[in-house]
């Protein structure tokens, strides 16, 4: 074997356990698309411990000799936790956290740290720190953000699977960039602890994978509660083997490219509606009309973040930014001048308006399905765009709004806590289209029987083409 | 029937089923007793509506005929929802709260509106709106806050059982205060639907009652989530079926009566201690020594309950407080000079030190008891104590922190969102006290258990002596 495994995770096990190859040589395959790779999707490697787990590698685990990627946001003990900034560059973890404790116990064999945004706060991967990670579908853009790392890695053919996390979009978006499979949880599925933060109630972590079945893999192994982070749920087993068992004829689905109120290229919007009617009526699902009323993005959204951001920041906080890229800096930055028990409150009518609002979504549909990404990747070294083709956001709605539009379709799902999916949905440009779907708190196994149902009738490649590519 | 039921609600179900009385006499004789009450327990009543439901009460449902009171921070259908203010005194709900829906579900009839203290917060029942609430072992003493008129309902005879929330000890409190059991849930385990606050992320819905089993089958229909709810947890069943089923011996327990972070009264300290040594043998636990670091509750929970306040408020902030009482006005006009992006900074290391300290906490016992209070009940006029017998706590730790003392040992529990139960654990002063038993998220069943042990070993009073008293004796 000479490249990468390009099935997925789950197959990947299967042949390990027929012998057809053995998790070291799936591992050499994929050190050496790594090494060779031009995506910058790893910011460490630890390749020697990893062939020593994989060498000794149980494949009746679930993930059994599996190679996987993690997020470089998590921690793992004696790997880098930088938070990707040149602030903690030289900061080491002393432990794993919880999730990555179970993923070890799945028998996974973790290889690399995959790149991420600086604190996972924009949607593009592209660092001080680390440089610009690419995307393998078009090196000139970008994966997308917060986990660009994981999805270059995943749909450039490096490795089979890689954990991500979302607190804005950050799983989505790039699934969506990057064609892949990605599922944002019911707030809370899988703790972070230890170290949990409470606010801004919004991020949860998850992987990014080619098929339906490695994201309910991972999900059976790593979701359930730990004292440690108060908010997590109690665990929800048979993820896997419930998946198929859903009967979804007759269930309802809304099909809202723009959510009701973003901003999406006519390209995309039109890729989306017609996917999205086509998964309908494989699934059997009843198309209806729904009133959306969600409240724009407004600045409540980045100013809920900052409380924990500060914390987060330690003894930085508040003289030493300047190692802070300029966008986290001024987010900080205005958010300390603004910062009032008004705008807290006014945080809090946002939460509860959203809150309402998805509720009533949710009682007018099982499903709403709308576009993931506001159009195809941008250039891989960002900014994030104020603009879509043939439209001046900026002049429309302003730099915030259309800032914040990049996120206007993934971030009311964070900050109501409720699941969504990102469906690779076809390619505009060239380039893959997601298809957004979205369900009420604790819908996520519904979710991932409609996904397989676009799996199955719907199929996507599992690597961008051409991938694992070579400098 | 001349006086109201002295037993708990399922009791009173079975003498139904068994045509020993009738809802309606059952409703009739707790009407004439609250008529009669000098406790004003309660700030509406909607007797008529009553006596219809209960003409016609299936009693095969699961507390089908049971005269309920609901507290008045909760939003029934065409009652007051005054937020126990005269800023809100003119506002009727135009709909029943999703919790109120699945209480009607189980047969129950809404007798009336307890009284509760403004806004929730305060630990005593004494309002511009209502006046003042009165404890039924003492009249002079509150029942606690702010569910204090459901406390004084149910342990004055009035009422059987009656609805509660606990925001940082408003179950517990004046479940310690007025000799009744009471059961603080894991955040989200009954949803606020329709219209959930988010923040401050601690308030929980509930009952307080005279028995453990009349508790778990106010949760058994009352759990579950909904969306209107984003942080209601999945429904969990079986509560009362599963009552004295748990294992606990050989579990672990801490016994530590401030909880290492409050002031607590040396004669409370001593009474708690005592009964939880004899809880701990009774229920086989294996005792532990664990010395937890809780953070001092300060002014860092203050601010965190604010934000929330003012959405609550509306167009009435800024510029029309003046109806406020002075202790929640001072609350919001201090929290509006302190709010800053550090400010909120600091309630998010409090909750983070908060959630370590218990996690720490519960890697090294399964529960910990300390009392529920500082001391028993102090005058139902208030205001709030800031210290204890034989101490100066204004001198030792500032007015502020002297005041928070009297959450110190409720608070903890509900900023980290895990359960707590109050079990009465006998008298100081002639006055209850309640003895707390925390546990980690998602271990309800467990603590019941353990309250079914006290129940059965160590029986407290259903009703305080006397009850229900009459105004005219």
């Amino acid at each position: 074997m000479t490249i990468p495994w390009l099935g997925d995770a789950c197959s990947l096990v299967e042949a390990f356990r027929r012998r057809e190859l053995s998790p070291l040589e799936a591992l050499d395959a994929s050190i050496g698309a790594m090494e060779a790779s031009p995506l910058n999707a790893f910011s460490h490697t630890d390749f020697d411990r990893a062939r020593q787990a994989a060498a000794s590698a149980d494949v009746a685990l679930p993930f059994g000799g599996v190679p996987f990627g993690v997020k470089e946001l998590e921690r793992v003990k004696d790997w880098p936790d930088t938070e990707a900034s040149l602030l903690f560059a030289d900061r080491v973890s002393d432990h794993d956290q919880t999730s990555v404790t179970r993923l070890r116990t799945t028998g996974a064999v973790l290889v690399a740290q995959t790149t991420a945004s600086e604190f996972g706060g924009i949607n593009c991967t592209s660092t001080e720190l680390h440089g610009t990670t690419r995307n393998p579908w078009d090196p000139s853009r970008t994966p997308g953000g917060s986990s660009g790392g994981t999805a270059a890695a995943v749909a450039g053919g490096l490795l089979p699977i890689a954990t991500g996390s979302d607190g804005g979009g950050s799983i989505r978006i790039p699934a969506g960039f990057s064609g892949l499979f990605g599922l944002k949880a019911t707030y809370g599925r899988i703790p972070k602890s230890p170290g949990a933060s409470v606010e801004p109630l919004t991020s949860v972590l998850g992987c990014l994978s080619r098929s339906v079945r490695d994201t309910a893999r991972y999900f059976d192994y790593c979701n359930g509660f730990d004292q440690r982070d108060p908010y997590s749920l109690p665990a929800v087993s048979g993820w896997e083997a419930a998946l198929g068992s859903f009967d979804l004829a007759g269930m309802t689905v809304a099909i809202l490219p723009d959510l009701g109120y973003a901003r999406v290229r006519a390209e995309v919007a039109e890729l989306v509606a017609g996917r999205a009617e086509q998964l309908a009526v494989a699934a059997g699902l009843k198309i209806v009309e729904v009133t959306p009323a969600l409240p724009r993005l407004r600045s409540e959204w980045g100013l809920a973040n900052q409380p924990s951001f500060v914390l987060d920041l330690g003894d930085a906080y508040p003289d030493n930014l300047e190692a802070l890229s300029p966008i986290m800096r001024f987010s900080v930055e205005s958010a300390r001048s603004r910062f009032t028990l008004e705008r807290a409150a006014s945080i809090e009518r946002y939460r509860r308006t959203l809150n309402a609002a998805m509720a009533d979504l949710f009682e007018q549909a099982d499903f709403v399905m709308a576009s993931t990404n506001p159009d195809v990747a941008f250039a891989a070294e960002g900014p994030p765009p104020t603009t879509i083709p043939g439209v001046d956001l900026v002049a429309e709605i302003g730099l915030t709004g259309a800032a914040m539009n990049n996120a206007a379709l993934t971030a009311p799902s964070n900050m109501n806590g409720s699941p969504a999916v990102s469906i690779p949905a076809g390619l505009v440009d060239g380039l893959p289209v997601g298809l957004q779907v979205l369900a009420g708190h604790h819908r996520e196994q519904l979710l991932l029987d409609l996904a397989l149902v676009a799996e199955r009738e719907l199929a996507w490649p599992l690597v961008a083409p051409g991938s694992p590519h070579s400098v | 029937m001349t006086t109201p039921w002295p037993g708990d609600a399922c009791s009173l179900v079975e003498a139904f089923r068994r045509r020993e009385l009738s809802p309606l006499e059952a409703l009739d004789a707790s009407i004439a007793a609250i008529e009669s009450s000098p406790l004003n327990a309660f700030s509406h009543t909607d007797f008529d509506r009553a006596r219809e439901t209960a003409a016609t009460a299936d009693l095969s449902l699961p507390f089908g005929g049971v005269p309920f009171g609901v507290k008045e921070l909760e939003q029934v259908e065409g009652w007051p929802y005054t937020e126990a203010s005269e800023l809100f005194a003119d506002r009727v709900a135009r709909h029943d709260q999703l919790s109120i829906r699945r209480l009607r579900q189980t047969g129950a009839v809404l007798a009336g509106q307890t009284t509760a203290s403004e806004f929730g917060g305060m630990n005593y029942t004494s309002t511009e709106l209502h006046g003042t609430t009165s404890n039924p072992w003492n009249f002079s003493r509150t029942p606690g806050g702010s569910s204090g008129g459901t406390a004084a309902a149910v342990a004055g005879g009035l009422l059987p059982i009656a609805t509660a929330s606990d925001g940082d000890g408003s179950i517990r409190i004046p479940a310690g205060f007025a000799g009744l059991f009471g059961l603080k849930a894991t955040f989200g385990r009954i949803p606020r639907s329709p219209s959930a606050s988010v923040e401050p992320l601690s308030t929980v819905l509930g009952c307080l009652s005279r028995s453990v089993r009349d508790t778990a089958r106010f949760f058994d229909h009352c759990n579950g989530a909904d969306q209107r709810d984003p942080y209601s947890l999945p429904a969990v069943s079986g509560w009362e079926a599963a009552l004295g089923s748990f294992d606990l011996t050989g579990m672990t327990v801490a016994i530590v009566p401030d909880l290492g972070t409050a002031r607590v009264r040396q004669e409370v300290a001593e009474l708690v201690a005592v009964t939880a040594e004899r809880l701990a043998q009774a229920a086989g636990l294996k005792v532990v020594e664990v010395t937890p670091s809780i953070p001092r509750l300060g002014t860092e929970w203050l601010l965190a309950t604010q934000p929330s306040f003012v959405a609550d408020l509306g167009e009435i902030y800024p510029d029309k407080l003046d109806v406020l009482s002075g202790e929640m006005r001072l609350g919001l006009d201090w929290a509006r000079t302190m709010f800053t992006l550090d400010g909120a900074a600091s309630i998010e290391r409090y909750r983070r030190g908060v959630n370590t300290a218990f996690a720490d906490v519960f890697e090294q016992a399964d529960f910990v008891i300390a009392s529920a209070n500082p001391d028993v009940a102090f005058a139902a006029e208030g205001p709030a104590p800031s210290t204890i017998p034989g101490a100066d706590l204004v001198a030792e730790l500032g007015y502020i922190e002297a005041l928070m003392n009297n959450g110190a040992l409720t608070a903890p529990s509900s900023v980290n969102g895990s359960p707590a139960m109050n079990i009465p654990a006998g008298l100081v002063d002639g006055l209850p006290v309640g003895m707390q038993v925390l546990a980690g998220h998602n271990r309800e069943q467990l603590l019941l258990d353990l309250a079914m042990v006290a129940e059965r070993e160590l029986p407290w009073p259903l009703l305080a002596p006397g009850s229900p008293h009459s105004a005219s004796t």
